[in-house]
């Protein structure tokens, strides 16, 4: 009869492909793998999370650098100007021209994002008030300093979000500047114009130091998604080898319980035939 | 001398009906085997110092039974009988604990604090929020089940020791019977075999639910203790085994025999398999309403320290309990939102609504580490719990699988010793059938010098 029980065990397991089906068959293996399948779990979410965080990022990166580049426009523009000597017309023109990147960069600054979730679009640099444009037409920031934050490991947050005001008026009031250097130019105030260039160089500095903490955070969402893959690739083989079967080995073992069965079936016929019952 | 020749040949004679009664009951389950016992005739003097003997006499039929056998017989039934109604109990929870890798609490839990992670994501959300809900309600009404079917057997334990009860007591009373008629029947010249044999089974099967001890007395009936001593047949008086409920307001009954409890000295049998398995079972369900109380606290206190999506605080997300007694909480926990937007995701009513403090400090009770007096978090919890119903299962299945192997190799030697062999008796046949013959042979020589004395 134990053998019997055997050869169902043998069969199930080749039928499963595991021999860690219940936690009686192994309690402290089994407790064991259902912790690694846990954490596997877990780390799926982890990936969600960065991946949604790469999606904010990415949007940031992309708004923040075309405002570097149009900063470094309104500085030719203002260099122009500084020299002083402009004719009427070129003088229309940049004010004109600095009219236009001070709407561009308003607008960069109120970007939105799907951010794939069902939340809908929301506005990146708003902090958490997401669903305010971050800044008004005059430039006053309407939102508030939150900076989100995900999980992308146990007990190991990131911080995600920026702040318009910190970008974008930190230590600079970049929509400041713009409007001093438009009404400068407007005027003709050349001396105007030169008092806006350390301001611009400042606004220039301000968008490259938050663009190299967003790279910052780039980089360590990088570096936790290849740590946890090194991870989720050693949760794989930790799992397997406690749950998986060797096939080669359980066919065999298999194959052996059937044989068993077929030989002790066999001697039992040969004892009924001696006692001749059969 | 034809005396003498009359007791051959009735010697030989009884020989072959008890070989042929054996040979009858080859088959017959519980046949002790017989042999015919014969003693030498009285010695008669002749005078003159000269004796000699005067046959054959036939003391009685010999039942081949080795008692102490028998008894280890009993012992290893109720042993393996304990352990394998145990192991029965514990495939049964362990399969409602942990029904499948997909369904089990555990992962429940794993997929709820996802979905708060999740809503992190996006705090505006309402679908993020209804999935939050939808998890939180799967969850609860998982507890809800398990806590129902641990509660089904435990209530079933009390039930099915009901009809152990009324089964113990019927052998009881059939062996206190069958003792009655052994007494009437049992004489010098006579051992009624077929009644030994239906009290050794009766007595076997009664071993199959508790552990009994047999005594025997001279005039050959039985006292039959159980549990360490606790009379339940002496002779032909039977006592009933009773149950009575807890007087320290335990789940289960306590077994008495004329009030006197003998549940904790029981050594075998499935009344003991019965009880042990039903206090793991009240073990198992105390640990599962740990595990809802303290995650219905946890979640409730990080709830409430938020702002929902309207930037009303937080109401509380389980419906409140009190934890401090966690009795029956895993039957009790239910969710006490149904409107997603009153999830409380947010840490300042004025930061809406992106501002996801509330949900990343929920989410991030996954890992906190808040059973068993902080060491270990939800998840490590119900893993441990698994571990333990796995353990229980193995060890009861290991150690049934080793008591039964006692038991048939007793059963196999015992029935080596008092099964019928046909070849043996055969073999035996064949003697009495030449003893018959020689007996056959000496009369019929006595007959001819007998006839040649009268033809004088």
């Amino acid at each position: 009869m134990n053998n019997l029980q055997k050869l169902y065990d043998a069969q199930e397991e080749v039928a499963t492909g595991k021999k860690l089906r219940r936690p009686g068959d192994d309690p402290v293996a089994f407790a064991r793998v259902t912790g690694y399948k846990s954490i596997q779990d877990a780390m799926q979410q982890y990936e969600r999370n960065i991946s949604f965080s790469r999606g904010y990022l990415a949007e940031a990166e992309s708004s923040l650098k075309s405002v570097a580049n149009l900063l470094t426009r309104a500085k030719e523009l203002a260099m122009q100007g500084a020299s002083g000597g402009l004719d009427a017309e070129t003088l229309a023109g940049a004010t004109e021209e600095v009219s236009g990147i001070y709407d561009q960069v308003l607008s960069l600054a109120n970007a939105r994002w799907s951010g794939g979730g069902s939340q809908g679009t929301r506005y990146i640099f708003s902090g958490f008030r997401t669903d305010t444009p971050a800044f008004s037409d005059l430039g006053i920031y309407q939102g508030d300093d939150g900076e989100y934050a995900v999980e992308v490991a146990s007990g190991e947050s990131i911080t995600i979000g920026f702040s318009g005001g910190r970008v974008f008026q930190g230590d600079v009031d970049i929509f400041s500047v713009l409007q001093d250097l438009r009404d400068s130019l407007a005027a003709g105030d050349s001396a105007g114009v030169q008092a806006t260039l350390d301001n611009l160089d400042g606004s220039i500095g301000q968008v490259s130091q938050h663009m190299a903490e967003l790279g910052g955070r780039v980089n360590r969402l990088d570096q936790t998604e290849a740590r946890m893959d090194d991870i989720s690739l050693s949760l794989e083989t930790l799992v397997s080898g406690e749950e998986d079967i060797d096939l080669i080995q359980a066919a065999s073992e298999l194959s052996f319980y059937q044989t068993v069965l077929e030989a002790s079936v066999l001697s039992s016929r040969q004892i009924f035939q001696s006692l001749g019952i059969l | 001398m034809l005396d003498i020749g009359r007791s051959a040949l009735q010697a030989a004679q009884f020989g072959l009906d008890v070989t042929g009664n054996n040979i009858a009951n080859v088959n017959t389950p519980n046949y002790t085997r017989q042999r015919p016992v014969y003693a030498p005739g009285v010695t008669v003097s002749l005078g003159g110092g000269v004796s000699h003997g005067s046959g054959v006499s036939v003391e009685g039929v010999q039942r081949i039974y080795d008692a102490l056998l028998g008894h280890q017989v009993y012992k290893a039934n109720s042993e393996w009988a304990d352990y394998e109604l145990r192991e029965q109990t514990y495939r049964r929870i362990e399969s409602v604990l942990y029904p499948s890798d997909e369904t089990n609490l555990g992962k429940q839990i794993d997929e709820f604090f996802n979905a708060l992670h999740d809503l992190a994501n996006n705090p505006g959300g309402l679908a993020e929020r209804q999935v939050v809900l939808t998890k939180a309600e799967s969850l609860a009404s998982n507890f809800r089940n398990l806590h129902g079917s641990l509660e089904q057997e435990i209530r079933s334990t009390n039930t099915l020791l009901e009809g152990y009860r009324d089964e113990i007591n019927r052998l009881a009373s059939e062996i206190a019977t069958i003792n009655e008629e052994i007494g009437r029947l049992q004489g010098p010249n006579y051992t009624p075999n077929d009644l030994l044999d239906r009290r050794d089974a009766l007595i076997q099967e009664l071993s199959g639910y508790v552990d009994p001890t047999v005594i025997e007395d001279e005039r050959g009936l039985v006292t039959v203790l159980v549990s360490g001593g606790q009379p339940l047949v002496e002779g032909t008086t039977s006592h009933t085994l009773d149950l009575v409920d807890d007087p320290g307001g335990g789940n289960f009954y306590r077994v008495t025999i004329r009030d006197v409890d003998i549940t904790d000295s029981l050594q075998g049998g499935k009344v003991k398999g019965l009880l042990e398995a039903g206090e793991e079972m009240v073990g198992f369900q105390d640990d599962l309403d740990r595990l809802a109380a303290t995650l219905i606290d946890q979640v409730n206190q990080a709830h409430t320290a938020g702002y929902d999506l309207d930037g009303n605080p937080g109401v509380e997300f389980f419906v409140p309990v009190d934890v401090s007694d966690p009795q029956d909480m895993a039957r009790r926990i239910q969710v006490n939102i149904s409107d997603p937007r009153l999830i409380a995701a947010a840490q300042e009513a004025a930061a809406l609504p992106g501002d996801n403090r509330n949900a990343l400090a929920l989410a991030e009770l996954r890992d906190s580490k808040v059973m068993e007096g902080g060491t270990i978090s939800f998840a490590g919890f119900y893993q441990s719990l698994i571990g333990r119903v796995g353990s229980a299962v193995q060890d009861a299945t290991r150690t049934g699988a080793a008591k039964k192997a006692v038991y048939e190799s007793m059963e196999q030697y015992k029935d080596s010793i008092s099964g019928v062999s046909l070849e043996e008796e055969e073999i035996r046949l064949l003697a009495y059938q030449h003893a018959y013959q020689a007996a056959a042979k000496f009369m019929s020589v006595v007959d001819e010098i007998l006839d040649e004395l009268l033809a004088l």
